[in-house]
């Protein structure tokens, strides 16, 4: 039977001003997957990083018991010989590197203190086939995908010391089909005894997966119950602190005429002139709707999305129009220009602009309608923007505040107000509600609801069946860079329906 | 609540940098027999820091946006060439030489922005090609030699002083639009001001300059015309880096070049846009110096693209983009001269200036550093306050 292995007490963390973990108390058990859910900001993430000695010892109170030893790390590297190992949100690769290298980064096979090259290879070959993932060690981290990439980072943290196995959000970026895998190496390793901490925003998974459910919410550990008494609305119930009827706003939307006429769009590999990511498809969009497009990762909707407006680096062959008339986007600039605006899929990396201000990320784009003969109007571009953080409640402490210092889902609002303020009439969101809390999504929706009911046409790009058929007027299905089936989102339409077209790509039989 | 937090950190770090430099300059006052704060060591002072002011301007919009400009010394020096010979060997009108030279200073510019700008060649290796080739085009041309001497008329346009009566009256202009100016900021964005301080501290610190100006200038000979075309640049730059549109896309492509592409900026013309400006810099810094000098020597400008990186880094401009103010750079390109200006009043040997205004740098970055370091904590901390 399982045993409990780490038991957690009184453990807190606080930074000057918040306390982030407030005396929790848990028990893990071996053999047995753990969920841990909550809103961003819950701790959740805080009190891991404790366990996995990111936030070495001294620097929260409390204690927490390996096998009943008291640990007390100084170091990841310490906790992970004792046997807690944690693959964080954050992907830590290098990507100038081959996978073999940081596979083995810090424990390279050795032979007389010179790297055994060949051991290394054969070694991560073996790693990489478990995972069944189809690259060769040799390729360098960043000519992969990130899903691959998360892939990798759980494969180095799965190795044979290891007791407790952390994974933060694992799959935030993991098609099913990878998903599926990887729950399936969280099953291998439960029956070899090792305990799976789980944190996931996706509650499908956490309650498919799990033996035992936490909630956390402000720093405090609500409620811990096994996973089958848990229903997904008690989750959410809990991790919101109030109960939730409906998620998403009602669909009384009706629809006009047609914006966008995509004729045909063909996008090409950046690497491969000849291989189409995305397969020749058309659709239309019309105003005042909101079309979601799903597809697992690989499916091209990202490629579709900077396809068309000019923003992919590789080759793209477009041709469509705006309300009847021909366009063509060269660059994002000239997208904005003819009213199209994207919400890039990677948060950080293509939507954040570091080192500025809130009020300066919010009118990043908008500038030009703010000013005259190229000198900017501060006191209309700051009424703009203080209008949006007030219409969007972008929780800031001011307009000046550093952008980076937001939370995930208040950025969020911010990059999504930016594109509200160059008053486009067409907005393309990439995953616009990954890895963000709960609260914020549902905020989102409702902004998304009130743009389609002002007019504006929304093409929102996402990998959750549940948001795609709480907001979505039609639904496009993509797989393997084409259109597989558009449908209107009414009755009709179930989660099983929409997971086949997008898995099988043909009509069910 | 937070917010004035933050504003204070900003503020103390900025007192502290100015308290430092006001004991160091007691320092220096005291190392050099009170030499060096008199009004027309000063003068000297800001006369030789002009053409770095210059040139660590147009350097501070490209390292604003992670680029870079090695060619900042030889296009200087090439500008200088190009006008003395003009002048000294084609006899050439003053207006007219000065009119090619700043064209000539444009094409620069524009050469540098097409190759980094347009066709992504690294700023770093586009830049140096652009010295060798200012350098050794200048070289060819004038087998390097010394070119001079140039009209008196032409001389003034460093040497010469606007009087002082009229030195006052400009500067009260100056502060008194200054203030107006920022009194009408603060009217229209009271909303955002979050109290009078900022307001204060902006209006205090003007009066203080003014204050001061007016004593360097109203007792020596006035201002000296190469101060006049710094000071002019640095309001322009400032001008430029904060209230334009092309401004603020520069520091958004520092901060995140690829959020800022997606996100409708042209990000390649204004990357060649702000190497023109660096193309302006060249023609009006290159005019100054050949003004200053007399004439043109094959030593003209050299090095003086490393000395305004350490001019910009000193002032708080961050070497990863998106960070930098004209103010810090100005203050940075003091502070150098200053440390020149007293090491030759003292005789070191231009050697040993060499390693102190070294070590001075690696201080400032230093510094920098760790202020970045203990200001990250804070909104590492902070962010998980908001995050509740």
């Amino acid at each position: 039977m399982s045993e409990v292995i780490l038991k957690i007490k009184n453990l807190s963390k606080s930074f000057p001003g918040v306390l982030a973990v407030n005396k929790a108390n848990l028990e893990i058990e071996s053999g047995k997957v753990h969920s841990l859910v909550g809103g961003n900001g819950a701790g959740k993430s805080t009190l891991m990083k404790i366990l996995a000695g990111i936030y070495s010892y001294g620097n929260y109170e409390g204690s927490f018991f390996l096998n009943d030893a008291e640990c007390q790390f100084k170091s990841i590297v310490e906790a992970e010989n004792c046997g807690i190992s944690m693959v964080p949100q954050d992907l830590n690769m290098v990507n100038e590197m081959s996978i073999a290298d940081n596979l083995f980064i810090n424990k390279q096979p050795r032979s007389k203190g010179i790297i055994n090259d060949h051991k290394m290879l054969q070694q991560s070959q073996q790693i990489l086939d478990e995972f069944g993932l189809n690259i060769n060690p040799t390729t360098l981290v960043k000519e992969i995908g990130i899903a691959q990439k998360q892939l990798l980072v759980i494969a180095r943290a799965m190795h044979n010391k290891t007791k407790v196995l952390i994974l933060d959000e694992p799959t935030s970026t993991l098609s099913s089909e990878e998903s599926q895998l990887l729950f399936q190496k969280i099953v291998e390793a439960k029956s070899k005894g090792v305990a799976c901490i789980y944190i996931s925003h996706r509650l499908d998974e956490v309650k498919a997966i799990s033996d035992t459910i936490t909630v956390m919410r402000d720093g405090c550990i609500i409620e811990t119950d096994n996973a089958p008494d848990m229903s997904e609305k008690r989750i959410v119930s809990l991790m919101v602190g109030r109960d939730v009827d409906d998620f998403y706003p009602p669909k009384d939307r009706t629809p006009a005429s047609c914006l966008l006429k995509v004729n045909s769009l063909s996008v090409y590999n950046q690497k491969f002139p000849d291989k189409k990511v995305v397969d020749d498809i058309q659709f239309d969009l019309y105003a005042g709707e909101i079309l979601a497009v799903y597809g697992l990762v690989g499916a091209g909707r990202t490629e579709m999305a900077m396809g068309i407006i000019g923003g992919w680096r590789g080759g793209v062959s477009c041709d469509m129009e705006i309300s009847g008339k021909k366009i063509i986007n060269r660059n994002p600039s000239s997208a904005l220009n003819h009213g199209i605006a994207l919400l890039p899929e990677d948060r950080k990396r293509e939507g954040a602009i570091d080192r500025q201000s809130v009020s300066r990320n919010i009118s990043a784009s908008s500038l030009p309608l703010f000013s005259k003969f190229g000198v900017i109007d501060e006191q209309k571009e700051r009424n703009n923007n203080q209008k949006m953080v007030d219409a969007l409640s972008i929780k800031t402490p001011s307009m000046d505040t550093a952008f980076e210092t937001l939370s995930g889902g208040n950025q969020q609002k911010a990059i999504l107000s930016r594109l509200i303020s160059t008053k486009s009439k067409i907005l393309i969101l990439d995953e616009a509600t990954q890895g963000i809390d709960v609260e914020a999504k549902y905020q989102i929706y409702g902004i998304l609801d009130l743009l389609a009911l002002d007019g504006k046409a929304i093409l929102f790009i996402s990998s959750d069946i549940a948001e795609v058929m709480g907001i979505a007027d039609r639904i496009m299905i993509m797989r393997h860079g084409k259109v597989v089936k558009t449908v209107v989102n009414d009755d009709s339409i179930n989660k099983e329906k929409i997971l086949w077209y997008a898995t099988i790509g043909t009509e069910e039989s | 609540m937070t917010k004035s937090k933050t504003e204070i950190s900003q503020y103390s770090k900025n007192m502290v940098m100015i308290l430092g430099v006001v004991i160091l300059f007691f320092i220096f006052n005291a190392l050099t027999n009170h030499i060096f704060m008199s009004v027309r060591n000063l003068t000297l002072l800001l006369k030789q820091g002009s053409v770095l002011m210059i040139v660590a301007s147009g350097l501070m919009m490209l390292l604003v946006e992670r680029n870079f400009d090695l060619s900042g010394g030889a296009a200087v020096y090439f500008i200088s060439a190009f006008l003395s010979q003009m002048i000294v060997n084609y006899n050439l009108s003053i207006p007219l030489a000065i009119t090619l030279s700043i064209c000539m200073g444009l094409c620069m510019g524009a050469m540098n922005g097409f190759f980094v700008g347009i066709v992504g060649v690294p700023a770093f290796i586009g830049t140096l090609a652009a010295q060798q080739l200012f350098k050794g085009i200048g070289y060819t041309w004038t087998n390097a030699a010394t070119i001079g001497p140039i009209p008196e008329s032409l001389q003034f346009l460093s040497e010469g002083y606007i009087p002082p009566l009229q030195s006052a009256i400009l500067l009260t202009i100056i502060a008194a639009v200054g203030i107006l100016l920022v009194l009408l900021n603060y009217k229209k964005m009271k909303q955002w001001y979050n109290g009078t301080a900022k307001l204060i501290i902006s209006i205090f610190s003007i009066i203080i300059f003014y204050i001061i100006a007016l004593w360097i200038f109203t007792g020596y000979y006035g201002i000296p015309m190469c101060v006049f075309f710094a000071g002019s640049m640095v309001a322009i730059t400032g001008f430029i880096s904060q209230k334009s549109v092309f401004g603020r896309n520069i520091y958004s492509i520092g901060g995140n070049p690829e959020a800022a592409r997606l996100s409708g900026i042209k990000t390649k013309i204004r990357v060649f846009q702000s190497y023109l400006y660096m193309g302006l810099i060249y023609g009006i810094a290159g005019i100054v110096i050949t003004a200053r000098l007399g004439g043109s020597t094959a030593t003209t400008g050299n090095l003086i693209e490393l000395d305004a990186v350490a001019a910009a880094c000193i002032g708080g401009t961050s070497m990863s983009g998106g960070v930098g103010r004209i103010t810090g750079v100005a203050m940075g390109v003091f502070i150098l001269s200053a440390v020149d200006n007293v090491m030759s009043l003292m005789n070191v040997s231009s050697y040993a200036q060499m390693v102190v205004k070294g070590l001075i740098l690696l201080t400032a970055v230093c510094l920098d550093v760790y202020m970045n370091v203990s200001r990250t904590k804070m909104k590492k901390e902070k962010s998980k306050l908001i995050a509740q």
